[in-house]
């Protein structure tokens, strides 16, 4: 063999080699691509990664991923009952998430939830997915009354307590004068008690919230948001 | 959604005095969970309620009449008596009481037992009802 084609053939060799690291590079690639998220049933945001299979912190480590289920009612999936300001599942990444080398893609999802899928949500639906979302506890009682979601304070400040309307809420509201009275009489005591509490009170809607009681809300000095 | 129990009693007419005299003689008390809290003559509307006060149940009916003498919605807190449940009472247009029973009401609470206490004695003291309407929220 000539010095010439031992050349080629070691060139030849070489960018072999080459390919090869490249595949196998381009697979670990896809093994961390970022999860995707989608509704149960019951109205609440079940997040999954894709192609992942969910796991207890106690169970191998899975190579690549892991999930945050926030539903409690499905089976065995490990349930999240801890969010951060952001609602992300802070207690999921400390001891449900396994995550190899993923965790930028578990916060991708987690961030994505916020806001995204309270569209359609009713009653507790939408109570449990504020509370899940901002980071709350649902069903908190003060002065007698329950309060559907109550959100820790922050930098000295008191908690805040939301009052949730969901669905066709707001044409009862509006639609008679002792529907606007009832809901003006109930959102004046619950302010008051919050505020006694320390506490600032915010009417949370998934649903568009009438002008009229927009106006009323504002006079009123009561902070509102659709979420 | 609230775990509230909302009540509208649709009467041909009945004063606050007369309603409430009948509630009180059938188990209901003006207290809250702490004192009381109603809508003093001062409040800017059905919202500014005055939760939680020292105010003596004399003073706050007092408050609840003069209301309804100058044409304002009285509106009170009312628990029962040996139950210690209740919510918030106001009238309004003189023929209108509507209640929000939001203290000490459960998910899985009887929602007759509003008929039964409320409803019921209004009747059988003679005020009658158009329309008695109970839901929740």
């Amino acid at each position: 063999m000539t010095a010439g084609r031992r050349l080629v053939l070691a060139i030849g060799v070489l960018v072999a080699a080459l390919v090869c690291l490249a595949a196998q590079a381009g697979a670990a690639d896809r093994s961390i691509s970022p999860p995707s998220y989608q509704e149960t049933r019951l109205g609440r945001a079940e997040l999954r990664p894709t192609g992942a299979k969910v796991k207890h912190a106690s169970e191998a480590p899975t190579r690549a991923g892991g999930s945050c289920d926030r539903n409690e009612s499905m089976g065995a999936a490990p349930r999240c009952s801890a969010t951060d300001a952001h609602g992300e599942c802070s207690e999921a990444l400390n001891s449900t998430y396994q995550p190899a080398t993923s965790r930028t893609a578990l916060r991708f999802v987690a961030t994505n939830s916020v806001g995204a899928s309270s569209k359609g949500l009713v009653g507790a639906g939408y109570e449990e997915f504020l509370g899940t979302n901002l980071g709350g506890r649902t069903n908190v009682s003060y002065g007698g009354r329950q309060f559907e979601v109550e959100l820790p304070g922050t930098n000295g400040m008191g908690s805040t307590l939301i009052e949730a309307k969901s669905g066709n809420y707001w044409n009862d509201v509006v639609s008679t004068p002792q529907g606007l009275a009832k809901f003006q009489h109930d959102i004046g005591s619950r302010t008051a008690i919050a505020r006694s509490q320390g506490s600032s009170f915010v009417v949370y809607s998934n649903t568009p919230i009438p002008a009229s009681v927009q106006a009323w809300l504002t006079s009123r000095g009561s902070p509102f948001k659709v979420l | 959604m609230s775990r509230d129990v909302s009540i509208s009693a649709f009467t041909s007419s009945a004063s606050f005095s007369k309603v409430l005299g009948v509630l009180l003689e059938t188990g209901w008390q003006v207290r809250d969970v702490a004192g009381t809290s109603y809508l003093p003559l001062s409040a800017v509307d059905v919202s500014d309620w005055k939760m939680f006060s020292a105010d003596s149940v004399d003073l706050v009916l007092e408050e609840c009449r003069r209301r309804e003498s100058v044409g304002l919605q009285p509106g009170l807190v009312l628990l029962r008596k040996n139950d210690d449940w209740g919510g918030q009472f106001l009238w309004l247009d003189g023929r209108v009481l509507v209640a929000t029973l939001n203290v000490n009401v459960s998910d899985d609470w009887d929602l007759g037992r509003a008929a039964s206490d409320i409803g019921r004695p209004l009747e059988e003291a003679g005020i009658a009802l158009e329309r008695f309407v109970v839901e929740r929220g």
